[in-house]
């Protein structure tokens, strides 16, 4: 297993490497000028050559190229463009919103997805089955900023019973962090709660279908062991697949989430980031980004050998 | 990199468990600009919201009371010698500055020297300086080499960048380089580690700020503090923002979108209101440099072809909430004329017509740029696609961000190359009453802003405006420059937008200023 994450470690650098170059590449061939941005509407010309020159821009792109690879091969991600802060530290800062509302997301995801998928494949045709599937093909078809509206709409204008919008962090109490999560936590998962159920209960209905489960049930096992020990821990290397994917979209896909419920994440910042064209920015969160892609791919391949010893790498 | 990842993987851990923006705490007032606050320093920048961020940091010399007349701010007294050419200023005694340090004349000096680098009103004023001496700690002496009508006017410019006074060690960085540390002699003092950018800065009360006597009056006038602290949190969707206020987790609002206003109806607690004198101007700018429009003829028919209604229905609606308004220096201006206007009424497409088929026009393509991030533009181009295609025109409307919109409009080359022949931008009026700052006025060719409008006519009239110091005779002057912009066609105003604030009772009442002031906040 070591070796498994060793070589998946050193496969890593190139990805990451063209990851880099891409990015830098299309940053630069994007229209516009941060020094532009940074200079405001009513600068001169003159002004925004010498932000410019300042800034490096002016530079030839190999040279701009080289800087931004040197600077990142050593563990820098730079600085901001616009705000003149560290990129690391820019990240980090946003970080913790981003990772409390993906958790929560995809903790609630796991606890509602699974046990649906698997009544659902398990009453297969019968009414929970049916209902289910309506309820999931809806999930998939309102967007999340209608589910997001809806859900503020209800629950906190009219009602008054949750925030509309902000983060508190766990610091501060479990009781405030979860009460700010709520709403944006169940928009973000329903997305995620139709995908996994479907899942689940796709790939449940095919182990239920196999000869050993037949065999179990013929040799009397209760069906909570056929269903949850013998059926489930086969169907689960799609659903962690799934799941592992759902992670890395979470991570980098809460924008949308973000804004509606204006928590100050890694999704915002990207965004302004892109809109301002703060390329050192943009490089560095879509940098770390392809380093969470790689982390969660390796553990999923982990998970997989620990749930099939027959799988070898 | 193992180091960085470490770094990474640790504040990913910590970062869940520290205390982040939005945090509840106790605070007096939370508010909501109109954009996220990066680049803190209002000199390097011209950006509406580090303006804003600099009036609750930054304390100015002079400033515009509620008439648009400057008023003593940090100054005490002030004399004028009698061939105009001298002016003292005595700066107010206990003036401080956040660190602690005592504001003098060096600080003042080399504020105003680095923000002239930045401004047309002090470019200008600079260029007719022959010296700006410090006498004393407290007393200042600015010697012109000729008599000169804007001195009080540019010291007490409202609009970006405004001339705000910090610190000689920070203001001798040169003005191409952003100052990050905040201290200023301004009535609130900034948090400078609370500061994330783009989604929060907060400001306390600076309690050795002594304000002046007077009443507040707009930018002048005693800066009474009342509130503990101010949190500037960045809230991006309107939407959300308005519900935050009507939910009570906020408290200001400084732009209320147009179609969002009526959801306050009947909220108890909350009040909205226009923002005073100010308002945002839709402006439309032609290419001079490149065909049709380098023929005045052609400015002329397409601008017979708009109409200021149509804009402002499509991007405001309500009446009650926009002006119709044909004044280059915009309606709120002291200078204001609306003589030759012609796009404040019902268009006469036939006369257009006639002016196109005059002007020699041969179909040329029209490269209209299109913003479609920014709300306040989203609906403008499309009004100036229809008119000008309504008149035969060979209309390209070409959809983009704002961002690459802002370097598009830098682009001289024809439209085969990626040149443009009109670009809208909204425009605060208080960048737009003076002629002297109005970059649409800008005469100077290519060396001036997009557009690049060559009228040496026009910079003559704006010349003899900055020289005049005789308010009739200024009045003349505006009136010239109104019916020289005309009859050239140096920019289209399309219409003016009143702009709502909206703010809880926990607020108190604001001061009837241009802009978002909290010190009379309670």
């Amino acid at each position: 297993m070591l070796s498994l994450i060793i070589r998946r470690l050193f496969a890593a650098i190139p990805v990451v490497l063209i990851v880099a170059t891409v990015v830098f590449l299309l940053l630069r061939m994007a229209p516009g000028d941060p020094a532009r941005v940074i200079a405001g509407d009513m600068a001169s010309e003159e002004t925004i050559a010498q932000i410019r020159s300042n800034l490096a821009l002016d530079q030839p792109l190999i040279k701009q190229y080289a800087l931004a690879m040197g600077r990142m091969l050593q563990g820098d991600l730079g600085t901001s463009i616009i705000s003149q802060q560290p990129v690391s530290k820019l990240i980090s800062a946003r970080l913790g919103p981003t990772a409390a509302l993906a958790s929560t997301a995809m903790l609630l995801t796991i606890l509602l997805a699974i046990p649906i998928g698997v009544l659902s494949a398990w009453w297969h045709r019968r009414w929970f089955d049916r209902v289910a599937t309506a309820s999931t093909i809806l999930a998939f078809s309102v967007p999340a900023f209608v589910v997001g509206y809806l859900l503020i709409l209800v629950f906190s204008v009219e009602l008054n019973w949750l925030p509309v919008q902000g983060y508190t962090p766990l610091a501060d109490g479990v009781g405030p962090f979860l009460y700010r999560l709520v709403l944006p936590s169940l928009t973000l998962a329903t997305v995620f709660v139709a995908l996994i159920t479907r899942i689940t209960r796709a790939s449940m209905l095919d182990i239920l279908g196999e000869d050993f489960v037949r065999t179990a049930r013929a040799k009397g096992v209760p069906e909570k062991y056929v269903l949850f020990r013998h059926a489930l821990r086969n169907a689960a290397a799609p659903i962690v697949t799934v799941i592992g994917v759902a992670i890395t979209t979470l991570i980098s896909g809460v924008v949308v989430t973000e804004t509606i419920f204006n928590i100050p994440g890694v999704g915002s910042l990207i965004v302004d980031a892109v809109l301002a064209r703060d390329y050192p920015v943009v490089q560095g969160t879509i940098l770390f980004f392809s380093f969470i892609y790689v982390f969660v791919n390796l553990a999923i391949d982990l998970i997989y050998v620990l749930l099939d010893p027959r799988i070898r790498y | 990199m193992k180091k960085s990842l470490l770094f990474m993987a640790a504040a990913m851990c910590a970062a869940v468990v520290m205390p982040a923006s939005n945090a509840l705490a106790d605070v007096n007032i939370k508010v909501v600009q109109h954009g996220p606050l990066r680049v803190l320093d209002p000199i390097f920048t011209s950006a509406y919201v580090t303006r804003n961020h600099g009036y609750m940091v930054f304390d100015t010399l002079f400033a515009m009371d509620a008439a648009g007349k400057p008023q003593p701010q940090m100054v005490d007294t002030w004399t004028e010698s009698p061939d105009k050419l001298t002016y003292t200023f005595k700066l107010r005694s206990g003036l401080k500055f956040h660190d602690g340090a005592a504001v003098t004349s060096d600080d003042v000096i080399a504020s105003l020297q680095r923000w002239a680098q930045r401004d047309v009103m002090g470019t200008r004023l600079m260029a007719v300086t022959d010296k700006l001496t410090a006498v004393d700690a407290n007393t200042f002496t600015l010697q012109l080499k000729k008599p000169y009508g804007q001195v009080l006017d540019t010291f007490a410019k409202p609009g970006s960048p405004v001339p705000f006074i910090m610190p000689k060690r920070l203001a001798d960085t040169p003005p191409s380089q952003a100052i990050t540390e905040m201290i200023g002699s301004g009535p609130f003092k900034f948090v400078q580690g609370d500061f994330q950018p783009g989604v929060k800065a907060s400001y306390v009360k600076f309690t050795d700020y002594v304000p002046r006597k007077e009443p507040a009056s707009n930018f002048a006038g005693g800066k009474v503090v009342k509130l503990d602290r101010v949190d500037v949190v960045n809230i991006a969707d309107g939407q959300t923002a308005v519900n935050a206020l009507r939910n009570g987790e906020i408290d200001f609002i400084e732009n209320v979108a147009p179609d969002l206003l009526e959801q306050f109806d009947g909220v108890k607690g909350v009040t909205v209101e226009p923002k005073s004198k100010e308002s945002n101007m839709y402006t439309l700018r032609m290419n001079w440099l490149q065909p049709p429009f380098d023929n005045v003829k052609v400015r002329r028919a397409a601008m017979a072809a708009l109409y200021q209604l149509d804009y402002l229905d499509a991007s405001v609606g309500d009446p009650k909430r926009y002006t119709v308004c044909g004044a280059v220096l915009s309606c709120a201006s002291p200078y204001k004329s609306e003589t030759g206007a012609t796009q404040t009424k019902a268009p006469d497409l036939a006369r257009a017509r006639q002016l196109l088929k005059e002007s020699g026009y041969k179909g040329e393509k029209v490269v209209v740029l299109h913003s479609t991030d920014v709300r306040v533009l989203t609906n403008i181009a499309p009004i100036t696609a229809q008119a000008l295609r309504s008149i035969g025109m060979n209309v390209d409307m070409q959809a983009m961000d704002f961002t690459t919109l802002l370097a598009r409009r830098t682009k001289k080359d024809p439209l085969d190359k990626g040149g443009w022949s009109i670009f809208q931008s909204s425009l605060t009026t208080l960048d737009l009453t003076n002629p002297l700052v109005n970059p649409n006025l800008d005469a100077r060719g290519e060396a001036g802003y997009p557009g690049w409008t060559k009228d040496d006519t026009m910079e003559s009239l704006k010349d003899q405006f900055a020289a005049e110091t005789d308010e009739a005779k200024r009045m003349q002057l505006a009136e010239a420059i109104q019916v020289r912009a005309v009859d050239q066609v140096m920019y289209v105003p399309l219409g003016e937008a009143i702009e709502y604030k909206a703010y809880s009772a926990k607020v108190g009442k604001l001061v009837d200023a241009q802009l978002p002031m909290f010190w009379s906040a309670k």
